[in-house]
Formats: C-alpha cells, structure tokens, sequence
C-alpha cells in the first residue's frame, strides 16, 4: 500500500512539474500580448544594368539653299528660303563610363539629272559641322570647332548621365557646281565603353 | 492512510488531466510565441534587368508570401537596402528607386505605376491573425526599379529586409 502511494506521489509530483513548466509558457511574455519585432526572412535583389546608349535630333532633314552663287550657306527652312533653320539639337543619353558620338557626311549628288549626263557631285570635304567644343577636350578652349564631314568628326563626349548640344551645318559651293538639286546623308555613329 | 491514499489520486488525477489539457493546448500555446510565425517567400531571389534606358522596370518573376501564424495579430512589413555594384565601392543604387507593390495572392495583372511605393521607408507588406498550423498565401509582391542614365552598367546587389510584429 505504502509503495502505491509513494508511486502516487511521485506521479502526481511529476505531472505538477510538466504542468507548472507548460503553464510558466503559456503564460509567459509573449502570450501575455506583448508586441514583438523579429528579424525574418530576406530577399536578394540582383539588376542588371545593360550598357546603353541613345541619341536623338530634333530634325531628319537639314536643306541648303545656294541661291546666291559661289560661297558658304547654311541651312534654310525648305519652305521659306530667306529664314535660317534652327541648329541642330542633339542629345544623348548613355550610362557608359565613356562614350562619343562621331559625324560624317556622304557627298551631295545631283538628283535630277536627264539620261547620259553625269551627275553633279559636292564631296563632303566641302559640308561642314559646326559645334561648341566639348567639356573634356581642354585644346579646343571653349571654342567652336569648325570641320569638314569627310573625315568622322567626334561631336560630343562624355560620361554616364545625358547631354545635349547644338550643331550647326555648312557648306561651301564652288562654279563648278552645276545649277540643281543634290542631296545627300549625315551620319552619326554611337560609340561606347562600358 | 486510505484518506491520504485517496488524496494523492484525487491530485493526480488532476494533473493528469491539467497535463492532458495542456498538451493538446500546446500547438495552440506554442503558435502564440513570435517564433511561431512562419513567412515564407518564393522565390527569394528577384532579378531586375535594366536593358533600355531610363524609366520603370518591372521584374518578370512576382515572390509570394505565405504565412503560418499562431499569434492573434502580427505585421509584416519590409525595407530595402541599397544596390551595390559589384566591384566598386562607390557606385549603388538608393533604395528610394527600388519600388514594390503588394497584390492579392494570385493576381496575374501587372500592378499599375501608382501601387508602387518606394522601399526607402518601411512598407507595410500585409497582416493578419491566426491560421493554424496550415500554410495561408497573403500576398504577392512585384518589385520594380527606376533606373537613371548615371547607373553605370554592372550588376547591382542589394537586400528586401522583412520584419514582422507580432500583437502590434
């Protein structure tokens, strides 16, 4: 009998114990309602930065009008041949560390010439671009640089952000032009080193 | 003897049946503890690709977030760190240009620009209560970042920190 109490005892000892330490739990701070902040999980952002450039000018077309014989004309409103065209605008946008943007010209041939005759051809050593010295070249001085399109001519430089500048066209004729409409293209080529 | 006999079984009983009690509360006693909230992310990786120029770039993966709570209320809220790029010590991209947007679990359409909030500041990403001890989706987030011209080309790496509050 002795011994069945004395297992009795131990039991129930026992089971007060699990219960105090399950009760201490279940009533402690944090059941109690008290506000907690826990660090959790995170995520891992990663981007991916492509290299990019972009360029854009505020015309397509730029037209001369040499009404006045041999000598140098600038643009013209196509419309209104007395008006002088707006410069140029371009503007690029790149996140390289260092970029340029070079122009050159094809040379102008006439257009309408009849059949058998040869075509009158102004060489692009003769178009000119005109355009304010850029920030990094520290020979040009803040001048405007004047040069022909038969050669690349580096426009503009810089580094990640966007720039614009403005660009004034030229062009020379001599006699030897013969009367008539010649067209041609400015190029411009992007380069960049990320 | 017989009286002392019977007290000890009429007290064991009663914490026989207090521990029986108890132990069937448990998983109720345990979810109520901050440790019993369970966030789960997927994935836990997100990748922005910034191949154009500047303006808002969506990542094509969305993360969801489940929850298993046992607390009666919590917060899950979040902030970001910013983007470092690899190899440099001084070019990042501040978390101000990294955005988030917080949709229903599910929800195929893309958010429109004004759900995104900037990451610089705590977010608050989503709440709620008790779900047992099943997982509960509760939310979904799409992550978006604003790039510039001056963010140099590379890749850029950064953290979304998430905290939560347990009985705000």
């Amino acid at each position: 009998m002795r011994e069945m109490v004395r297992k009795n005892k131990k039991l129930a000892l026992t089971i007060f114990v699990i219960t105090l330490f399950l009760s201490g739990l279940s009533f402690s701070g944090f059941c109690q309602g008290e506000s907690v902040v826990q660090q959790g999980p995170s995520i891992e952002v990663i981007a991916d930065v492509k290299p990019c450039i972009r360029m854009s000018l505020s015309t397509d077309n730029i037209y001369f009008y040499a009404g006045k014989g041999p000598g140098t004309y600038e643009p013209v409103v196509k419309e209104n041949p007395d008006q002088p065209a707006e410069p140029v605008i371009v503007t690029v946008g790149c996140n390289a560390r260092e970029w340029s943007i070079q122009c050159k010209a094809t040379s102008l041939k006439e257009t309408d010439t009849r059949k058998g005759k040869e075509k009158g051809v102004i060489p692009a050593s003769r178009i000119f671009v005109v355009f304010p010295s850029y920030e990094n070249d520290k020979d040009a001085g803040g001048e405007e640089n004047e040069l022909p399109l038969d050669a690349p001519v580096t426009i503009l430089q810089g580094g990640p952000g966007e720039t614009r500048t403005k660009l004034k066209f030229k062009m020379k004729t001599t006699w030897s032009d013969r009367a008539g409409n010649y067209s041609g293209k400015i190029s411009f080529t992007c380069m960049m080193r990320p | 003897m017989k009286e002392v006999n019977k007290k000890w079984c009429f007290f064991s009983k009663i914490a026989i049946f207090a521990g029986c009690l108890l132990f069937f509360l448990s998983p109720w006693i345990c979810w109520s503890s901050p440790d019993s909230l369970g966030i789960f992310l997927n994935p836990t990786t997100v990748k922005l690709m910034i191949d154009g120029p500047p303006k808002r770039y969506v990542a094509e993966k969305v993360v969801k977030v489940a929850v298993r709570s046992g607390i009666s209320h919590w917060v899950l809220q979040c902030q970001a760190t910013s983007l470092k790029l690899k190899g440099s010590k001084e070019d990042e991209i501040p978390p101000e240009r990294l955005l988030i947007a917080v949709t229903s679990p599910g929800q195929k359409k893309l958010p429109s620009e004004e759900d995104f909030t900037r990451l610089d500041e705590v977010v608050v990403i989503t709440q709620g209560g008790y779900t047992g001890p099943s997982l509960q989706p509760a939310a979904q987030l799409w992550f978006a970042l604003e790039s510039r011209w001056e963010d140099k080309p590379g890749e850029y790496e950064g953290k979304v920190l998430f905290t939560y509050i347990a009985n705000p």
